[in-house]
């Protein structure tokens, strides 16, 4: 299985219009390329709810184009308490939880976090791209 | 409706929201996908994950030349080979 887990700052970089034209434009390609066979990508619900705090029509959108692409091409994950994540919160307790969500769905699936910020995840042991 | 209607309902969707990527987003996310490719393999070739961190850093820097311009070769190429040199390096240290 290949794909990415999206982190709330690459939603927001992406999604809600504080990052760059190339931001949007490299997501847009990101979303083509999952609806057409391409890696999957991985929403962890509370960094999506943390990126709609931004911009919340970004519920909709995204909402919209889930329900139109192909099964299992975007998903949004729940959180559930994990070995991964109790690990997580005791290594990195001030950790914002969009984050640790997407790092422990990381550590569950394998998939790197594709973020703006690969700092943030620094020693928590997944593996990083930069969006 | 079909599921190739879906998919065009989709597309539309994602280039209403985004715009439609650009040449520049095309060379950025086929980096980011031989990126990740070569991340992969160091996992399947070597239990490894996350990969070990001179591994990470020689992918990020031959990551980011690739997507700057700097460097024009195949990121699949050039990062499967990287991976391979780092993993060399990292296992005769």
């Amino acid at each position: 299985m290949s794909g990415y887990v999206l982190d709330d700052l690459a939603l927001i970089a992406g999604l809600a219009g504080t990052g760059s034209e190339h931001h949007r434009r490299e997501l847009s390609r990101l979303l083509h390329g999952a609806i057409d066979g391409g890696p999957a990508l991985e929403v962890p619900a509370f960094c999506l709810t943390a990126a709609a705090l931004v911009r919340p029509v970004l519920f909709d959108h995204l909402a919209d184009i889930l329900a139109a692409a192909p099964p299992a091409a975007i998903d949004v994950c729940g959180l559930t308490r994990t070995s991964h994540l109790d690990a997580l919160r005791a290594f990195r307790p001030g950790l914002g939880w969009p984050a640790t969500h997407a790092a422990a769905h990381a550590l569950t699936t394998g998939l790197p976090v594709l973020t703006v910020d690969a700092d943030r995840y620094t020693g928590l042991g997944v593996d990083v791209l930069t969006l | 409706m079909t599921a190739a209607d879906d998919r065009a309902r989709a597309h539309a969707l994602v280039d209403d929201l985004l715009g439609q990527p650009d040449q520049a987003a095309d060379r950025a996310v086929a980096v980011l996908h031989a990126h990740a490719a070569a991340l992969a393999w160091v996992r399947d070739t070597t239990g490894a994950y996350p990969a070990p961190a001179s591994v990470a850093a020689r992918l990020d820097s031959v990551a980011e030349r690739l997507r700057s311009g700097d460097d024009e070769r195949d990121p699949v190429a050039a990062l499967g080979q990287a991976a391979i040199d780092a993993h060399r390096s990292t296992a005769a240290a």
